[in-house]
């Protein structure tokens, strides 16, 4: 968060604090707490007040619960001997279709085409997925293999030719959850991405994800 | 939460819940630098860029196609002194609630302050 707006009423004190870039909480934290001290010291007419050192009162939010996915017991066969690239779906989310390396079609090339402006080190071993698709917070999302049938999620948008003057490719990508695929019969049924929402949940991959996609033949 | 907070304003009060707040928040509070229109923003000249974490150039992160669902909460396009007098009225009705005679004065106070 980039925006702060707080107040004391019993100090008559009212903090806004703006800035135009992401993820600058901290310094706008430490900006609002240095204005309030110096509000406070003027008020009780002491120069030497020191920043309250705790920002807890200016924290917002929880902290954020992993959610907690028990993978399928049966049929967990090894990811690397299937293709797991392919078409998805969620009724909420819609189409997911995941691009590996190895994927031919003209979009998945256009996919790994954007993810190569802003990785060069993207070789054809590598074991990640690429999506390319349109969200309110994302237009790329990749899958980081992590353990046998996990991916780590990274999302964000990918700018291959910049944005404005400057034309250097560069992309927001974050880390943004946790994707678990679930196998049946030596065959992909879908994946689960947890660790959006928050909420522990156990069970099932396809009932304890926060988004269950299911695998398109 | 707030997606459906919204929801329920928009559907009680038949109209978008951005034209809600411009009706009934913005416009009582004198908040004429704050909308939820990337474009009436825009056509004020004062709209800034955005930027990333590390400094670069980005558009801005919400497009009008999803204005109306995100507006519940996000989306407004505001100022510092819009925000300043938003949060003014908006603790000063917890605290103190309204007298006749004493709005005037409460706001010279609080722009006195240092």
């Amino acid at each position: 968060m980039s925006a702060l707006v707080a107040a004391d009423p019993g100090e008559g004190i009212g903090i806004v604090a703006l800035a135009n870039a992401d993820a600058k909480q901290s310094p706008i934290t430490n900006i609002a707490l240095l204005a309030v001290a110096k509000a406070l010291a003027s008020q009780t007419g002491n120069s030497t007040s020191s920043p309250p050192t705790n920002s807890s009162t200016l924290s917002r939010g929880n902290p954020r619960r992993r959610s907690r996915v028990t993978p399928r017991a049966e049929g967990t066969a090894s990811l690397h001997s299937l293709d797991i690239a392919g078409t998805y779906f969620n009724a909420g989310y819609g189409t997911a279709v995941l691009c590996s390396v190895h994927s031919s079609s003209p979009s998945c090339q256009n996919v790994l085409d954007d993810f190569r402006s802003v990785d060069k080190s993207l070789s054809s071993n590598s074991t990640d997925l690429f999506i390319s698709w349109i969200s309110m917070f994302s237009s790329h999302v990749r899958f980081t293999h992590s353990t046998d049938t996990q991916y780590i999620i990274s999302a964000g948008t990918i700018y291959p030719e910049g944005y404005g003057k400057n034309s250097t490719p560069f992309s927001t990508l974050e880390l943004a959850g946790l994707a678990t695929f679930v196998v049946e019969k030596e065959s992909v049924v879908g994946f689960g991405v947890s660790g959006i929402s928050g909420v522990e949940r156990l069970g099932p991959v396809e009932e304890a994800s926060d988004i269950w996609f299911v695998r398109q033949r | 939460m707030y997606i459906v907070g919204s929801y329920v304003v928009s559907t009680l009060s038949d109209m978008r819940f951005a034209d809600f707040v411009s009706n009934r928040v913005f416009k009582s509070l004198s908040m004429n630098s704050s909308t939820y229109s990337i474009d009436a923003a825009v056509n004020t000249g004062r709209f800034t860029s955005t930027w990333t974490s590390f400094g670069r150039l980005i558009p801005h992160w919400l497009q009008d196609e999803f204005a109306d669902l995100m507006a519940g909460p996000a989306g407004v396009i505001s100022s510092v002194e819009d925000l300043v007098r938003h949060l003014f009225w908006s603790t000063w009705y917890l605290t103190y609630r309204p007298r006749a005679g004493t709005m005037g004065q409460n706001i010279s106070e609080w722009r006195c302050r240092p």
